[in-house]
């Protein structure tokens, strides 16, 4: 009965690992820049359900202030490789700071929408917007008319009423943005890894050496005794024909355990 | 006398045999030492690379509002490409220094642009942001354990006698991420 209970518990632990790592899977319009705003991201979140639901295929959308020099292409298919099904996603990647963008696709999706349509799309919806930094007019409008295309060549049909209805007056700036005018508040914190190219990880220092390594303290005891053996074997009283209590190198060893601590061959 | 001599090549022998070991048990512990003084250099490399990403951040905006010859940029971008290179540890320490100088300036310079001031994000990132990142990245970079870490490797092995025998044995003392003394000016 106890063994039950405990495999019961045990499965549960593992479904709610499961679905929490699902759920975060789920997040796939991520605002790292801060510069969208809060209607647009909901909307958005729920535009990308239901394209997958209907289509298969998965909207990413990625927000960084800076790349620290990356190229913007190779970077975008970078996160597209590390989401949870690349073949079928499809990414965009909006660079603030730089104002840059690239969209990239997995096999999957570009056998939907190939690179001329994508790159269309690009154009028509996404670039004006996106450089006159109405970043909420410009993401919704791309993701609308990609879940279109993207329904339309799968033969399915995604009911957008009521996404996007009210989009933000255009913002010229990311959220966390002051006033242009007197005294700048400082900002305490902010995603350093959002103008990096490179996202920072902890860092392991060795700070101590592993056991397996033998810390260097001159001449080991083993050392010692041999030694001394040595010598009482070279230098030692002849015994032969004597009895002996045998315990002639012990003179010999304590002597060369002197001698190392004077001379500071052992530490 | 044959007894003598004998009693002679022993301790000469055993004396050799004593350095042999001594030596082979300093070399291969100050050259573990320096290996590991070694891994940490990985991570100083990775906090130079984040500097190089901040200061390419702040050039991507310099370029957006300041002429292209720009005698500031000009500097900052090849303090930036030396952080990159292969140069010897001091002259990247130095060309680090400059940068932290010169990106300021540069940094301060664009603050007063008035296209910078008339651009609510750009005033951002060159008021608040840029300089809140250069600021990080030079204080991980002077945190790096790797100058703590080769000065106390440097320190120790100069000061035991298993050391003496490593150094002549062929382990070098390891290079500190700090810049050249400025040679003495004589009046």
């Amino acid at each position: 009965m106890k063994n039950r209970m405990f495999l019961c518990v045990c499965l549960l632990m593992a479904f709610v690992i499961l679905g929490s790592a699902n759920a975060q899977e789920v997040l796939v319009v991520r605002d790292s820049a801060g510069v969208l705003g809060a209607a647009t991201l909901k909307d958005a979140r729920a535009l990308v359900s239901l394209v997958e639901e209907s289509t298969d295929i998965t909207l990413a959308v990625e927000t960084r202030h800076f790349l620290g020099g990356a190229e913007v292409s190779a970077y975008a298919q970078r996160l597209l490789e590390e989401t949870s099904d690349p073949s079928n996603t499809m990414l965009l990647l909006m660079v603030i700071g730089e104002e840059d963008y690239a969209l990239a696709a997995g096999s999957g999706a570009a056998k939907l929408l190939n690179p001329a349509a994508r790159e269309t799309l690009l154009s028509t919806q996404f670039r004006s917007p996106f450089l006159a930094r109405d970043y909420d007019r410009a993401l919704s409008a791309f993701l609308s008319r990609t879940a279109d295309q993207l329904a339309a060549a799968t033969g399915k049909s995604i009911d957008q009423e009521g996404l996007f209805g009210q989009v933000k007056a255009p913002t010229p700036a990311p959220t966390s943005a002051p006033q242009s005018t007197g005294p700048y508040k400082r900002v305490s914190i902010f995603d350093f890894n959002s103008i990096l190219g490179e996202q920072l990880k902890p860092t392991s220092i060795p700070q101590t050496q592993p056991e397996n390594q033998r810390e260097d303290k001159g001449l080991s005891l083993g050392s010692i005794v041999l030694i001394g053996i040595v010598l009482s074997m070279f230098f030692g009283k002849k015994n032969s024909g004597r009895g002996g209590c045998g315990c002639g190198p012990l003179g010999w060893i304590a002597g060369v355990f002197g001698a190392s601590k004077i001379f500071g061959w052992r530490r | 006398m044959h007894k003598k001599s004998t009693a002679l090549l022993a301790f000469v022998l055993m004396t050799a045999l004593v350095l042999a070991a001594l030596s082979w048990g300093g070399y291969k512990h100050w050259s573990t030492q320096r290996k590991q003084v070694d891994q940490t250099l990985g991570t100083l490399s990775d906090m130079l690379t984040t500097r190089r990403e901040v200061i390419t951040n702040i050039l991507t905006v310099a370029a957006r509002h300041l002429p292209k010859d720009d005698a500031l940029i000009a500097v900052v971008e090849k303090d930036k490409n030396l952080l990159a290179g292969t140069q010897s540890l001091p002259l990247k320490a130095a060309a680090n220094e400059r940068l932290s100088q010169n990106a300021q300036a540069l940094l301060a310079a664009l603050a007063k642009t008035p296209s910078v001031v008339s651009d609510v994000r750009d005033s951002m990132y060159v008021n608040q942001m840029l300089p809140q990142a250069l600021e990080q990245s030079a204080s991980m970079v002077q945190e790096a354990a790797y100058n703590a870490q080769a000065e106390s490797f440097n320190r120790q092995i100069g000061e035991s006698f298993s050391g003496s025998l490593a150094r002549f044995l062929g382990v070098r003392p390891a290079q500190q991420f700090l810049p050249d003394p400025l040679p003495e000016v004589k009046p």
